[in-house]
């Protein structure tokens, strides 16, 4: 049986599809304050990160190494074929539901 | 990024990637520093570090709830592996704590009495003693009527009220007569000093009026089977008051259980009018104070005005005082109060339970101990691979005090359900109503879980900072250090022993001091007398003539009071004694008395049937005469004079008990001047009792068709004097019984397990040629000795405690060796029989399996 994702890791998921190029822990998380309007401490997207890895939805990779970091090593994700799949899938649900609903956005212009 | 707050962040982290997490902080943090300053940078990574404060923490929890989850499971497994074991150190401690659970409700029962009432704090009793002492709560528990009005006037005292309780007087409703019931009569201030809500009615000048009756709810469904009763009418028939028809006023709430002041039925106080003619003590008095008032110095003022409400009768010789009691104190430390609503309870009594709940307790704690030790030891290996593979001292601790609060969590689910199962039971055994403990039982459930805890962190802390502490190196070499265990336990079988042994000699010792006293000769022989309320003195001589005639009765006679039920009081002296007056206790009695009741004349002779001259002539007793310095011929040529009057002694009888056993004999008058009877007793000669109870009713009733005949027997007024001793005695039975079974239990598992202990040693030994009598040696003396030494501990404690107990009584046996000796051999045969079990199963094994063990 397919595992429902939380609301992080649904908006993380999608995020990593957006993001061009090397997707790591900064950007994830710029990306995502910049969606949801509010900030995420560091760490926290870790944890939708290791479930959506355990689900086998994301692939993580080490990084370079670079000197701002400290010489640290980036830990780098990647959408697999089964996340793109559930994507496609939330996408389709979404949709459905969505495409019924009036604009629920008062007050605002079309 | 500084170095200090990277330390930071690694320690607070609980991230599963570290590395990644610290790196994105420091590049998000050059990031800030270049963009926004040293200063918002800063800003920002203390306010990510105060986020993971939370984390951390809430994480670390988790963690450790783990591994309890393992050191429980581990725990679990332990018990099921020695199943004997784990279930006595299981019940022991259950029975333990359920003996101390019900012995706390107890305690709390009699020490809650009376607190129910708003501000009982102020409430107080005033009760009349007749010596100079300080309040001692000695002295009769009633008082003269003006003194509650009297109170009343006062401005420091917020109410007071005057109670009088009725005996065995009846009330009949619709030709149904209803007996066995608690009749006061109360003025109008009882509702102002005891708060009470009303079912049904209105309280208000509810007693102000002269017919009316305020019943309880229980009375009120017994009576019509509902509580809306307001208005309906109670007939009060009485053999010595005037018969009253009353209607009920008001209904109110039961009286709780725990209440000295047990009452059914409140009669207004002005209903009869004959309590004006009372000038004695006959009528209890309760005050309240106001909250402003200073209790030392209300009491002076209470003092006062009993001397002044009683001023005209110092000249005929009264000589009572104002004692005063509070309210709360009444049922623990009222049991002396004669007359009147005295104490039911014992404060000596709930402090030697207290201790003995203490001692069961310990008993368990110490088993629980020894257990634990004993199972801890047998697990060296599991710790010193815990140790080698990482287990701190910590850990190793925390491990065992939840193994131990695994296996009290057992023993407290075994004591809830014991609690809960005897509650009820011992309610009875006790004589109390403890039913309002089940509404607490949540309370009760939580009160032994706590315990239960406490007592498995406390005994499990020793042993395993022990055990924590060993060498690991030492333990895998099999050095295992663990003598001093091994030193502890015969030092607590030794106090278990010392506490069991107090325990039975004190219960041998109270058992025979109850036996000496039922023996005790009681001046006159009470057996098959039956009696019964009378009080038509004019017929009474045709009765008395016709009932004699009965075969089976062998005697009849009326009197004012007979033993066992009361007496009252008076003043006065032999004429031509040098000394004050004394108070004494008279009994009018009619002719035939002392012959109906067996009493033995020492000197002179009883009343005569028909022989006006007896009517100015007195019988006293022996202490009446030695008070007055006189040997029984002497008295027989004087007069007694008391109260006006002047009466010719023609008889002494010997001493009889009046009332009851922990009292001195008094002095007593038996007078014949009066015609009024209060109550007729009849001899009977036959053992077959029935038939010559319902002829007595038929005779009566031949002459007074009306007559309420209600008997009972003299032997049982005497027996219900021994109840609440005799209920003293079972409860200490019984939690000697259990210390007893929780020490054998205890010393059995000890046993047990130095025998598992010394498998190797014992096959070796039979290998070598050791004899099953031999092994059993060895092992009995490792704890005999110890058994005795709890002897000579336990003897001079239970000497003294004993003594200090008997000095209660009058009447006592005395304390003999022979006492210990036999509880002492008890003890020990109890030990013998449980080593020698053990040991001799583990010495008929065939030496083979012994040393093929391990």
């Amino acid at each position: 049986m397919k595992k429902y994702l939380s609301r992080p890791e649904e908006f993380v998921l999608l995020v990593l599809y957006q993001i061009e190029g090397e997707a790591y822990g900064n950007n994830i998380r710029k990306k995502l304050a910049e969606v949801t309007g509010k900030y995420w401490s560091i760490g926290s997207v870790y944890v939708p990160l290791d479930r959506l890895e355990n689900k086998g939805l994301v692939k993580s990779f080490t990084g370079k190494i670079t000197p701002e970091r400290g010489g640290r090593a980036k830990r780098c994700y990647e959408i697999t074929k089964g996340g793109l799949e559930r994507l496609a899938e939330l996408q389709k649900a979404h949709n459905t539901l969505w495409s019924k609903m009036p604009n629920l956005s008062f007050g605002e212009d079309k | 990024m500084p170095q200090i707050f990277v330390k930071i962040i690694s320690f607070l982290l609980v991230n599963n990637h570290p590395e990644a997490v610290i790196g994105d902080t420091e590049e998000e943090y050059l990031e800030r520093l270049s963009d926004q300053g040293s200063f918002n940078a800063l800003f920002w990574i203390i306010g990510q570090i105060i986020i993971l404060v939370p984390l951390h923490y809430s994480n670390s929890l988790q963690w450790s709830i783990a591994m309890f989850r393992n050191y429980f499971k581990i725990g679990f497994r332990n018990l099921v592996k020695e199943k004997l074991i784990s279930i006595i150190s299981i019940a022991g401690l259950g029975f333990g704590i359920a003996a101390a659970a019900l012995i706390i409700i107890y305690v709390h029962f009699e020490t809650s009495y009376d607190k129910y009432h708003d501000n009982s704090d102020r409430i107080y009793r005033v009760y009349t003693k007749f010596d100079d002492s300080k309040d001692n709560n000695k002295g009769y528990g009633i008082v003269i009527r003006a003194l509650a009005p009297a109170l009343r006037e006062e401005p420091s005292i917020e109410s007071a009220t005057s109670l009088y309780k009725f005996g065995r007087d009846l009330i009949k409703i619709d030709k149904q007569i209803y007996n066995n019931l608690n009749i006061f009569s109360a003025d109008s201030g009882f509702f102002n000093v005891f708060t009470k809500s009303h079912i049904a009615g209105d309280l208000t000048n509810a007693l102000s009026n002269p017919s009316s009756a305020i019943i309880t709810e229980e009375t009120a469904l017994k009576f019509w089977g509902t509580t809306d009763v307001t208005g309906k009418n109670l007939e009060f028939i009485s053999n010595f008051f005037e018969d009253r028809i009353y209607s009920v006023a008001a209904v109110i709430e039961n009286v709780p259980a725990n209440s000295h002041l047990e009452y059914d039925i409140l009669l207004s106080h002005y209903s009869q009018p004959i309590f004006d003619r009372f000038g004695g003590d006959e009528f209890l008095t309760y005050f309240k104070l106001q909250e402003f008032a200073d209790p030392e110095l209300s009491m002076n003022l209470v003092s006062g005005i009993f001397e002044k409400v009683n001023e005209h009768r110092r000249e005929i010789g009264y000589d009572g005082h104002a004692g005063i009691i509070p309210l709360e104190d009444i049922h623990l430390k009222g049991s002396e109060l004669f007359r009147g609503l005295s104490g039911k309870g014992n404060l000596n009594f709930v402090y030697i339970i207290i201790i003995i709940a203490a001692a069961i307790l310990f008993i368990a704690v110490l088993n629980f101990i020894n257990l634990l030790s004993a199972k801890f030891q047998n697990r060296f290996n599991e710790i010193a691979v815990r140790k080698v593979v990482g287990a701190g001292r910590n850990s190793i601790l925390s491990q065992f005090i939840s193994e131990a609060i695994v296996i009290a969590l057992f023993s407290a689910v075994a004591s809830i359900v014991i609690t809960g199962l005897t509650l009820n039971k011992f309610g009875i055994l006790v004589n109390r109503n403890l039913e309002v403990y089940f509404n607490s039982y949540p309370w009760i459930i939580g009160g032994i879980l706590f315990l239960s805890i406490m007592i498995a962190v406390c005994s499990a802390v020793f042993p395993a900072l022990r055990i924590a502490k060993l060498q690991c190196v030492n333990i895998l070499k099999n050095k295992s250090g663990g003598g001093k265990f091994s030193r502890l336990v015969p030092l607590t079988v030794m106090v278990q022993f010392a506490i069991v042994i107090t325990l039975l000699s004190s219960i041998i010792v109270i058992y025979s001091q109850v036996q000496f006293m039922k023996e005790q000769e009681l001046g006159f022989d009470p057996e098959q007398i039956v009696y019964f309320n009378y009080k038509d003195s004019e017929k009474y001589e045709a009765i008395k003539n016709k009932l004699e005639q009965i075969p089976e009765i062998a005697s009849v006679s009326g009197s004012q009071s007979i033993p066992g039920i009361g007496k009252s009081g008076q003043l006065g002296k032999i004429k031509g004694f040098s000394g004050e007056n004394i108070s004494f206790s008279e009994n009018r009695i009619q002719p035939g008395y002392i012959k109906t009741f067996g009493m033995k004349l020492i000197a002179g002779r009883g009343f005569k049937e028909n022989f006006p001259p007896d009517r100015k002539a007195v019988i006293l007793n022996e202490k009446f005469i030695r008070m007055m310095n006189l040997t029984p011929h002497q008295a027989l040529e004087r007069e007694l004079e008391y109260s006006g009057r002047l009466l010719k002694i023609i008889g002494v009888v010997a001493d009889f008990n009046f009332s009851s056993f922990e009292q001195n004999i008094g002095p007593l008058a038996l007078t014949n001047y009066s015609d009024r009877i209060n109550i007729m007793a009849a001899k009977i000669k036959t053992k077959n009792l029935q038939n010559t109870i319902e002829g007595i009713e038929e005779t009566i009733k031949d002459f007074l068709p009306d007559f309420i005949y209600e008997y009972s027997f003299v032997d049982e007024l005497f027996d219900k004097m021994y109840k609440e001793i005799e209920i003293n005695n079972t409860l200490l039975i019984y939690s000697a019984l259990l210390a007893i079974i929780l020490s054998a239990m205890g010393l059995f598992a000890v046993t047990l397990f130095a025998v598992l202990r010394r498998t190797k040693e014992i096959g070796i030994r039979k290998v070598l040629g050791g004899t099953v009598s031999g092994i059993n040696i060895l092992l009995l003396k490792d704890y005999l000795a110890w058994v005795l030494i709890s002897n000579i501990v336990a003897w001079p404690v239970s000497h003294y405690v004993l003594s200090f107990w008997l000095q209660n009584f009058v009447v006592k046996i005395d304390l003999h060796i022979g006492y210990y000796l036999s509880t002492g051999i008890t003890a020990l045969s109890i030990a013998v029989i449980t080593i020698i079990y053990i040991t001799t199963r583990a010495a008929l094994n065939n030496p083979v399996n012994n040393l093929r063990y391990e």
